[in-house]
């Protein structure tokens, strides 16, 4: 069994909505491991993106815990969570969430421009994780110059230059066309098996689930094992 | 790698981001143009013109032997002139006539003039011996210097005909002066025959030396205030003097209206200084609103507020720079062609202007960003596009 990367212990948050609170996410607990690929499926709206929030400390939960290698991520400042996600995570979103002002390449380096790499340690390691992707090709381009595919690419390149233990991918898919979404799903797997980043992708489709993953599904603010883990 | 290289990358990074904001640089830069060059426009008025022929003429009475003609020298007129309440400096034009001897082999008088006090020697339209007479060379700067009106590079000696030129060297007894500059005739009577304009310790020396007798043109009487401001007091100086010395002309300087300049330009430079505030805090403003998802971005990527901070500052500061060296070239241009009182522009009022524009365009805007940046959530990057 792999070792436990997050560990999330009754996790519960609320929205109001319309002057209604909607319980999102309702006593979840769930364990991950290194170097796991993690799906949660749910439909729009089920709380997928809030638990990738939690998860990546950009959300707070309103009770419950959540340790990231035993450390209460609950308990953390925003400048702790921010130096945590800079050295342990990487992420993808659905839009890609591209920095339009910024080239290809700078958009790749855009993590680590706070950091203490020298300038030429960022750009090689930019061109390398651009490599990886396919993406040599179009460093100099905006992402408005770019695809769909060629954007989550950017955004995935972008995601492995901390060399992070944790990929967070939410609706990677959603905005792109079958072979794009392909592409994408295969080199984040190859990146799972290759590196031993674990990936926790969050989708709607759950045929994008293989039989090795660990899926979950997130119905009503609970979170159900369909195969492969434990919560 | 140092902190300092790290804050050197986000700062370069926002200057990045705003050259390719095209269109929001550009709007910026052209206000900030605006906003500095009145700026400068004001300061330089208010402030440099004291080192101008506009000082004479906007605070200056000019008492004159009656006939425009020349008297002894009286230092204790002097002094009590200067003892008068309200009278900052008084500046007496005199000379000594170096053709009373002849041992010293020149026929010329010399002018005693002050280099600290030098924008004081006017006493009429065509007796100007200030920088703004200067046709050639430099003014006098320094004990050893002398100008000659650029009319009368011949015949200074009264023995031998010498042509002299800047840099040529006249021998005054066992003195030897270096010319330095010329002065336009049109400035100085009768085209500045035989005129020797020198440090004013050279000639005090000379007529140590030589115990010749000291003559004066006049006295120049600057008056306490500011710059095109202080008319109450050259009026209430002017009358006092007038009673009291009937054998001098009192000549109000001041009769151009230049003294009215004040106030509009104290307009100018608070509206200028009001304008940076608010186009300081407009940018920071639009900054924010515009870019809240970036910063977002950048903040679910592991930027400390710290760094979004400084990249957004850097962004403020570029605008504003540019915008600072515009607004000097655009003085500059606007003083080529269309300028009809020429004031220098002085290093002290570049620097007291760049001061002023960074401080208050940077605190707002700084604090806007504060205020703004510490708001933004990285969830806000999510939360936006879902929008």
């Amino acid at each position: 069994m792999s070792e436990p990367l997050f560990e999330v212990r009754d996790v519960v948050k609320r929205y109001e909505k319309e002057g209604r609170e909607i319980t999102v996410l309702d006593k979840v607990n769930l364990s991950i491991g290194l170097g796991d690929f993690v799906v949660i499926v749910g439909a729009t709206g089920s709380g997928k993106t809030t638990l990738i929030n939690i998860l990546s400390g950009l959300d707070k939960p309103d009770s419950g815990k959540v340790y990231f290698e035993g450390e209460d991520m609950t308990r953390m400042s925003e400048e702790e969570l921010a130096d945590l996600r800079r050295e342990n995570m990487g992420f993808v979103f659905q839009h890609f969430n591209l920095i339009p002002e910024f080239t290809a390449l700078e958009n790749v380096e855009s993590p680590l421009y706070p950091t203490k790499l020298s300038d030429r340690e960022i750009r090689t390691r930019a061109l390398k994780v651009l490599e990886l992707v396919g993406m040599t090709h179009r460093v100099n381009h905006y992402p408005d110059e770019l695809s769909g595919g060629e954007k989550q690419k950017i955004a995935i390149a972008r995601a492995l230059i901390t060399n992070p233990v944790v990929i967070f991918a939410d609706e990677p898919t959603a905005a792109l066309d079958p072979q794009s979404e392909k592409e994408v799903i295969w080199l984040l797997r190859e990146i799972n098996r290759k590196r031993r980043t674990t990936i926790i992708l969050a989708t709607h489709n759950r045929a994008l689930a293989s039989s090795t993953d660990k899926v979950f599904e997130l119905k009503n603010g609970k979170l159900v094992r369909v195969s492969g883990g434990r919560t | 790698m140092r902190e300092w290289d790290v804050r050197r990358r986000i700062l370069l990074t926002g200057i990045r981001i705003i050259t390719r904001a095209k269109r929001r640089a550009i709007v910026f830069v052209i206000l900030f143009t605006f906003i500095s060059g009145l700026m400068l426009f004001s300061l330089n008025f208010v402030w440099d013109a004291h080192s101008t022929t506009l000082l004479v003429q906007s605070k200056g009475i000019i008492l004159r032997p009656k006939g425009f003609t020349y008297v002894s020298y009286d230092e204790n007129l002097e002094e009590k002139l200067a003892r008068y309440d309200d009278v900052e400096k008084v500046v007496a034009v005199w000379f000594v006539n170096l053709s009373e001897l002849e041992d010293l082999g020149v026929n010329a008088i010399m002018v005693a003039v002050n280099p600290d006090n030098k924008w004081c020697y006017v006493l009429s339209e065509s007796f100007d011996l200030s920088p703004s007479s200067l046709r050639e060379g430099d003014y006098i700067a320094r004990e050893g210097e002398i100008m000659l009106s650029s009319a009368n590079v011949l015949n200074i000696s009264k023995n031998a005909t010498v042509s002299l030129r800047p840099s040529s060297i006249l021998k005054i007894g066992k003195y030897s002066f270096h010319v330095v500059g010329m002065l336009s005739e049109d400035k100085l009577p009768n085209g500045g025959m035989n005129w020797i304009i020198a440090h004013e310790s050279d000639v005090k020396r000379i007529c140590e030396k030589y115990g010749l007798q000291k003559y004066v043109f006049g006295y120049i009487v600057i008056v306490e205030g500011w710059l095109f401001s202080g008319w109450d007091n050259v009026e209430r100086v002017g009358i006092l003097l007038k009673n009291e010395y009937k054998d001098f002309e009192v000549i109000y300087a001041s009769a151009n209206d230049n003294y009215r300049l004040f106030s509009p330009m104290i307009v100018l430079f608070a509206f200028s200084v009001f304008g940076c505030l608010i186009v300081g805090a407009l940018f920071s403003y639009l900054d924010i609103r515009l870019r809240k998802r970036s910063l977002a971005i950048l903040r679910s990527l592991g930027w400390s507020t710290g760094n979004l901070r400084l990249l957004t500052l850097a962004e403020l500061l570029f605008v504003t720079i540019l915008g600072f060296f515009f607004g000097l070239l655009a003085l500059a241009i606007y003083r080529l062609f269309t300028a009809q009182i020429y004031v220098p522009l002085s290093v002290y009022t570049v620097l007291i202007s760049f001061v002023v524009i960074m401080v208050s365009t940077q605190v707002p805007g700084g604090y806007l960003y504060q205020r703004s940046i510490t708001k933004v959530k990285p969830v806000d990057a999510l939360r936006l596009i879902e929008r």
